[in-house]
């Protein structure tokens, strides 16, 4: 066998050295020509072609499907980086919860509207995640409104707030997000929505058994943690019985 | 990267259930690459990423109902699809265009769900070959360059690419032999 490939830590290696490039069809026909005279000789060369051509056969797959698209070829010279990877949610994984509790956060967490994605559900009947439910947000004071969707995810819900038409807080204001229990009064402060009105929320789902309606106060930067005077929007995701409920109030 | 014998996806599958944390880097550092590029396909490059972590956390909170008889790939990918449902789903306010629909839901969705799976598997694969050869795999295949342009980018011998891309090649279709043959 000719021109025996350089192993770069100084053994050799018997195979031809061009069979990857006879596969990705990089040589020329007189090259190409040269090449299949020695395997019609070469019967080693001739196994470790096919070898060499099942890693090629999977290699040329999933280079062609992982292929970015053409127009993020053309939008970027480089690919964008991955972002990091997500942080394990050690301690909601981990907790586990009566089966009592579940059941009943399982019946509150009832939507206003059924999911929408009639179009949408081909082929999903074995992916093993949790279905969105969704209410929507009435106006207390103003004229705002929007959506919330909640996803009771094996013990942890998420939950996602878009707002539409709220004022822009003022100076030193902001919009804060509550769990409310209307007989009760009772308020859990779940966090502050994005300048652009948004919001992602993270909480065990057996919090969602004590209350019924997510609020959207306008708070001021003034040290107080406590709810201000002025809610602005109230979204009812089941009602004061334990069952679903849809109206806003 | 070499990633650590026990890292096949069965093996990453089991891991997960188990709840080991590390299972859960290991299963993004081999599949992120591939399960980004996915969601890209039907999102864009802008949602894709929030898909992404999204998709790892699901499989994260959901790896106790994973079957190790099940290729973990394709387990993964039907989250990512599931996600990526989702998030078109909740585009109210946007158009959503038709074909991507129907190649996302339709028979083609679950064609290429499997077909980015196998591209997950060789790409985690590749990430097991020794660097030196790693490298020269990922430019020629996913790059797309070929062993003379590998040479001149590396400053090295066009026969030290040869080499290097003939063993590379060799080494991955034994590795997914062993991973086929470990999941029997």
């Amino acid at each position: 066998m000719s021109d025996l490939t350089q192993d770069p830590t100084g053994g050799a290696d018997s195979t031809h050295p061009d069979l990857v490039a006879l596969l990705r069809g990089e040589l020329s026909n007189a090259e190409t020509l040269r090449v299949a005279e020695h395997l019609d000789e070469c019967e080693a060369c001739r196994a470790d072609l096919a070898d060499t051509a099942v890693g090629h056969s999977l290699l040329s797959g999933a280079g062609r499907t992982l292929q970015p698209p053409a127009s993020a070829v053309e939008a970027s010279a480089e690919p964008a980086p991955l972002p990091p990877a997500p942080t394990p949610p050690g301690l909601l994984a981990r907790w586990s919860r009566p089966l009592a509790l579940v059941a009943a956060a399982t019946a509150l967490v009832v939507g206003s509207a059924a999911v929408t994605g009639v179009v949408l559900r081909g082929g999903d009947e074995d992916v093993p995640v949790a279905t969105p439910q969704q209410a929507d947000f009435e106006p207390v004071e103003g004229s705002g409104s929007g959506r919330v969707q909640m996803v009771d995810d094996d013990g942890a819900v998420s939950m996602t707030i878009e707002t539409r038409d709220l004022p822009k807080a003022g100076k030193g204001e902001f919009y804060q997000v509550w769990l409310f229990n209307p007989e009760t009064g009772k308020m859990l402060s779940l966090g502050i929505l994005g300048p652009e009105g948004k919001g992602g929320f993270e909480f065990p789902d057996t919090l969602l058994g004590g209350y019924q309606v997510v609020d959207v106060s306008l708070e001021k930067d003034d040290g107080d943690p406590a709810h201000s005077v002025t809610s602005v929007l109230r979204a009812t995701y089941a009602g004061s019985d334990g069952e679903s409920g849809t109206a806003a109030g | 990267m070499e990633l650590p014998d026990n890292a096949g996806g069965r093996a990453i599958g089991i891991r997960l259930a188990d709840h080991d944390e590390t299972a859960l880097e290991d299963a993004y550092a081999a599949y992120a690459p591939a399960v980004l590029a996915y969601v890209s396909k039907y999102v864009g490059r802008d949602e894709a990423e929030d898909v992404l972590q999204r998709t790892f956390l699901d499989a994260w909170r959901h790896a106790g109902r994973y079957d190790p008889r099940q290729r973990f790939t394709g387990w993964l990918f039907t989250i990512a699809h599931r996600r990526a449902v989702d998030t078109l789903r909740n585009r109210r306010t946007q158009v959503v265009d038709v074909e991507t629909i129907r190649d996302l839901t339709g028979e083609d969705g679950r064609e290429t769900v499997e077909r980015f799976a196998d591209a997950a598997d060789v790409r985690a694969a590749v990430g097991k070959l020794p660097d030196h050869e790693r490298v020269v795999i990922e430019m020629a295949y996913f790059e797309d360059l070929t062993q003379q342009e590998i040479a001149t980018r590396l400053e090295l011998p066009l026969g030290t690419v040869k080499a290097r891309a003939s063993r590379g090649t060799r080494r991955l279709a034994t590795l997914m032999r062993a991973e086929e043959g470990g999941a029997r």
